[in-house]
């Protein structure tokens, strides 16, 4: 049962990200240099460093997906990475906004986040692709891992080397985590938390939804095979990127002890 | 004394500043309502095929069908009610 | 066409007897006693497989070293300059190479998909890293031989500083740039070509990858090409073309063999 914990996870994730939220705008202080355009730190570096734990967590998912060949955690990688490619948009897209306000234009070369970001996106956007020109399910799953372990070993790889390609050029502006006031530095805290809470519902979300939808298919060819009618108006959906479980009574009841993603 | 306190918190600046910072926030609403509406497109899809499905039961189940819709329709009444 | 024909078909001819031939081989090398032994001798059996079809065939180097020489001719006239140095120098050389060995990388295991290469593999009793080291190492070649058509060609062309005093530290670093290509190449080229898009997948798989190794390799470059005083490459990105090249060999050689299963 993968929506085992979901409702506990989504009110946790609202109470958070509303306390966030409140701590921002009406708690942490104004910083000297920016004034208020600093407040969208508290939304841009939680969704880079959720993102990027995110990209890495798909890769460890994808390792245990190639030790245990079980479909499952194929399943849970394809969604961690698909949720922070969203989140690595949205990180982007936050930056370029910041870049805009800070220096009057729209991109920024010596960032290092935004630019370390600009890569793996251009990177992670092949991974759609790459699944949707593999037909053989086990196949497809399995290169797809591949690709998972090696982008998620470069994430962390690529960013020290884009953040040592630009650190002798310019102070970094927009990531300063260091030297921050006390007030700050929790109210940003509570933002890293509430963003890393809302990735995990997010994510259970839709492995739930996935699920369902398998469990669905499975009833469906169970009355197939019943009524005889194998395969009858049964809408076979093409090729696709997405990987598809097999549901099972097992699949559904494997999860109750687990309570977790 | 609240009143000195109120006048002494800064109100939400509508000036350049504020416009940015309003925007990078509403990106981050907007993220999540998207994948809201994905998500409720996904699951109205669902339903209609759990629909067809159990509508092609109930018309394979026959004559049957009558005692079952009987007792389909009450637990299906009192599932609604645990809903809200 | 009736001229290349039977060129082709020698070379298809070669290709088929050279896979079969590394089968037998391979299994001849297999009955040798340690593992260690038996996987070098067949990694040296298939890289002279390899070689020896790249060389009747010369389907991938020819390609690559005029791309190179003629990107350097597109470059001149885009960027309407007569010579280059320092760090635009180290840019377009290095731009030039990383497109240059994408040709090489597409190319790289489209005959062993094409021909049941893989199958042949796989049914001999050896380590399957053998062919990724055997892969790696012919596309280090490839890329040696590229650079020593493409480097000299640079420094007449586009190159203002001379080329000379510079050689043996740009030899250097441009060793270590190619290691990391053939690795992540191989890898790439491994996981794009059984696809449906494989010339697509390949360079957008791995030119991403590859940015460090552009940031490592141009940073180092370009103190070598400035006019006056060329300087040192710094042991920042020495370090750091190093570590990167160690990590993915690493991680090519444990995901490989999940590549090769079918």
């Amino acid at each position: 049962m993968y929506g085992k914990g979901l409702r506990a996870l989504s009110i946790a994730t609202v109470t958070v990200m509303a306390l966030a939220l409140a701590l921002v705008f009406f708690w942490a202080p104004l910083e000297a240099d920016q004034g208020f355009l600093q407040k969208i730190f508290y939304v841009h570096v939680p969704l880079a460093i959720v993102s990027l734990c995110g990209f890495v967590v798909g890769g460890v998912f994808s390792i245990q997906h190639l030790r245990t060949r079980d479909a499952r955690w194929d399943m849970r990688s394809y969604v961690a990475i698909h949720t922070s490619l969203i989140f690595g948009v949205a990180t982007l897209i936050t930056g370029s906004i910041w870049a805009k306000g800070s220096w009057g234009h729209w991109w920024e070369w010596s960032e290092p986040t935004l630019v370390s970001f600009l890569i793996v996106f251009l990177l992670y956007a092949t991974y759609q692709p790459l699944r949707f020109a593999i037909e053989d399910p086990e196949r497809q799953a399995r290169y797809a891992s591949v690709f998972a372990v090696t982008a998620g070993a470069f994430v962390p790889l690529n960013f020290i080397a884009v953040r040592a390609s630009t650190a002798y050029v310019h102070p970094r502006v927009l990531g300063a985590t260091s030297n921050l006031p006390w007030q700050m530095s929790l109210t940003f805290l509570v933002s890293l938390l509430g963003m890393a809470l809302l990735f995990t519902t997010l994510c259970k979300y839709e492995l739930t939804a996935k699920h369902t939808r398998a469990q669905l298919r499975a009833l469906r060819r169970l009355a197939e095979r019943r009524a005889g009618t194998a395969g009858i108006a049964s809408a076979r959906r093409g090729r696709s990127a997405a990987p598809s479980l097999q549901a099972t009574a097992m699949t559904a009841q494997a999860h109750d002890g687990r309570g977790g993603r | 004394m609240s009143a000195a306190l109120l006048a002494e918190l800064p109100a939400l600046p509508l000036h350049e500043a504020g416009k940015y910072v309003a925007a990078a926030y509403i990106v981050l609403f907007a993220m999540v309502l998207v994948y809201v509406a994905i998500m409720a497109i996904r699951l109205s899809h669902l339903e209609r095929d759990l629909g067809e499905l159990l509508a092609r039961e109930q018309a394979d189940a026959g004559p049957d069908a009558d005692a079952e819709t009987g007792k389909g329709a009450a637990g299906g009444q009192a599932r609604e009610s645990t809903l809200v | 066409m009736s001229a290349t024909a039977p060129d082709t078909r020698a070379a298809d001819g070669a290709e088929r007897t050279a896979g079969a031939g590394a089968t037998g081989a391979a299994g001849e090398a297999a009955a040798v006693a340690t593992p260690r032994r038996r996987t070098l001798s067949v990694v040296r059996v298939l890289l002279r497989k390899e070689l020896l079809v790249e060389l009747r065939t010369l389907e991938s180097v020819p390609a690559m070293s005029l791309f190179a020489v003629t990107t350097f001719v597109v470059f001149h006239f885009a960027l309407n300059r007569n010579t280059v140095d320092g760090d635009l120098a180290a840019g377009i050389l290095w731009v030039t190479l990383l497109f240059a060995a994408m040709l090489g990388v597409n190319r790289l295991f489209v005959a062993d998909a094409d021909q049941g290469g893989f199958d042949a593999f796989l049914l001999a009793p050896v380590e399957r890293s053998a062919m990724l080291f055997a892969k790696a190492v012919a596309l280090l070649c490839y890329l040696v031989v590229l650079e020593v058509v493409a480097v000299p060609a640079f420094g007449m062309l586009l190159l203002g500083p001379s080329l000379w005093h510079a050689l043996p530290e740009l030899i250097g670093v441009l060793a270590l740039g190619d290691l990391g290509v053939a690795a992540i190449g191989t890898l790439v080229a491994a996981l794009a070509v059984r696809t449906r898009a494989r010339d697509l997948l390949g360079p957008l798989l791995a030119l991403p990858l590859l940015v460090p190794i552009v940031i490592g390799g141009a940073r180092a470059t370009s103190p070598l090409l400035v006019l006056g005083h060329p300087g040192e490459p710094a042991a920042r990105w020495l370090a750091t073309l190093g570590l990167y090249d160690l990590v993915f060999g690493l991680i090519a050689y444990a995901l490989f063999d999940f590549l090769l299963e079918d």
